[in-house]
């Protein structure tokens, strides 16, 4: 696991973090370095998304300040919702959080396990997109967690996924937020426009009959780079939603964090149902001409909500389908 | 059913030696046979004209609770089965290696393929060890709770 920066590295974005201008020289005290390494250091910010502004005569600074994660505030805001502690893990770069916790998969068990990175740089979303993770731009964690079921059984998780972390999302103030079946989390603007802030991916590995070790990988936009990175839909963070100097990044994570601990407990304790009834509220989908893709099979469809499985339902040639997988894609209208 | 597949169980029989199978999938079957003696069935007809040995698609019965394993002439070994509904992935991403090729040994425990139901991403593994002898399902296609994936000579 890559999940170490050199600690000079590491030490000088927590002193750039502030995004006020530092010395070159300067910089070499704090970190005890010559000028020369720390321009050598410098270089290394761009792998990781941190764009860097140089001022002649004054010094550098981030082009975005940021609100690197704190461990204690994590570990207390995720306390606080769900009384019960949880092993955390933060580190500050890695490939994907998923595929980090999917190798721990035979050590999973109810209590889950959270794997927090700053940075990604193969995170993944769905068959082989990438998801965009720059240095502190996103909140991006995994959780690994065993369940006892079989893996058929499992479905209606990934609504209640998408459930658990837009109602805490709500909780903390961001407006207008909505789900894209299954569990895209994404913002409607009032002109009715969607905007992706978020999504799930889901891995699981299981025996035939159960039990199943799930990953559950979340990526919210939390303040994007305003440049340097490509995203292929249109896209929204939180700092175009909430007043983030108001926010506290490891608080915030905390807390979606124990949702999704909260919500995957409901779900194995009693099934999705209360979950599936609040997802319906965020529908962003309902009504709308869709087209939806399974495999080689593409039609059109309207949108006609959920069943009590969590499958999307569509009216296609006068009959209702259930649809459980494919790409379900809103139609632009003529 | 998908008429790559259909080609695909006709390679199957041809290469097996297996005089007759039978698949069904939901509300479809398709029965291939041949005389063991006669030359390889053409593929050149449209299948649903029935070439010489090939029956035309047809609702099957309802199935029944115990219709779940099919009687079919697959290669000897041990059939991995879909545990859902779903669609199929061979290989991590689109465009990487498959997980496994026919022929391939694995151990219990390989990863086999992806289902994907509900948007969550399955890894189905094997539960035995043995050599890969078919793949019977096409990358990317829509699979149904029960219906064969993999045969596993063991």
């Amino acid at each position: 696991m890559v999940a170490v920066l050199n600690a000079a590295l590491a030490q000088l974005i927590r002193v750039l973090a502030d995004g006020n201008y530092h010395s070159g020289e300067q910089l070499g005290v704090e970190l005890g370095v010559s000028r020369a390494a720390i321009w050598k250091q410098l270089k290394h910010l761009d792998e990781l998304q941190l764009e860097v502004q140089a001022l002649p005569g004054t010094g550098y600074r981030l082009s975005r300040c940021v609100d690197l994660y704190d461990a204690k505030k994590l570990a207390a805001a995720y306390h606080k919702r769900v009384g019960v502690d949880a092993s955390f893990e933060i580190v500050e770069t890695t490939g994907s959080t998923n595929s980090d916790l999917a190798g721990l998969a035979e050590r999973a068990s109810r209590t889950p396990q959270f794997l927090f990175a700053e940075h990604q740089h193969a995170g993944r979303g769905r068959r082989g997109r990438t998801w965009v993770t720059p240095y502190a731009g996103t909140i991006a964690f995994s959780m690994l967690r065993r369940f006892e079921c079989g893996a058929a059984e499992l479905g209606a998780l990934s609504l209640v996924t998408g459930v658990s972390l837009v109602d805490a999302l709500a909780d903390h103030g961001v407006p207008r937020l909505g789900l894209k079946w299954p569990n895209d989390l994404v913002h409607r603007n009032a002109r009715g426009e969607l905007r992706k802030l978020g999504g799930i991916l889901v891995e699981v590995r299981s025996e035939a009959e159960g039990p199943c070790a799930v990953v559950i990988g979340a990526g919210i936009n939390y303040a994007l780079p305003e440049a340097g990175f490509s995203i292929e839909q249109p896209w929204i963070d939180l700092r175009a939603l909430l007043d983030l100097s108001a926010q506290n990044r490891s608080q915030l994570a905390g807390d979606l964090a124990a949702a999704l601990a909260q919500a995957c407990d409901e779900f194995e304790a009693q099934g999705g149902a209360t979950y599936l009834e609040r997802w319906k509220k965020y529908d962003v989908l309902s009504g709308e001409r869709v087209n939806v893709q399974r495999g080689t099979d593409s039609f059109n469809a309207v949108a006609q909500g959920i069943d009590d499985r969590g499958a999307l339902l569509v009216q296609a040639d006068g009959a209702l389908r259930a649809v459980q997988s494919g790409e379900v894609s809103i139609r632009k209208q003529p | 059913m998908d008429i790559r597949k259909v080609k695909k169980l006709i390679e199957l029989l041809e290469a097996s030696g297996v005089a007759e199978i039978e698949i069904k999938e939901g509300e479809e079957s398709v029965r291939i046979s041949r005389a063991i003696a006669a030359a390889p069935v053409a593929m050149a007809a449209p299948l649903m004209q029935a070439a010489p040995g090939i029956e035309a698609l047809q609702p099957a019965p309802p199935a029944s609770p115990d219709a779940q394993h099919q009687e079919t002439a697959l290669p000897e070994g041990h059939l991995i089965e879909s545990p859902m509904v779903g669609t199929f992935y061979e290989a991590p991403t689109p465009g990487a290696r498959p997980f496994v090729a026919v022929g391939q040994t694995v151990s219990a425990g390989d990863t086999l393929c992806i289902i994907e139901a509900m948007k969550i991403l399955n890894q189905i593994e094997s539960d035995v060890p043995g050599t890969v002898t078919a793949c019977l399902v096409d990358n990317g296609q829509a699979v149904e709770f029960g219906e064969p994936l993999f045969v596993i000579a063991t």
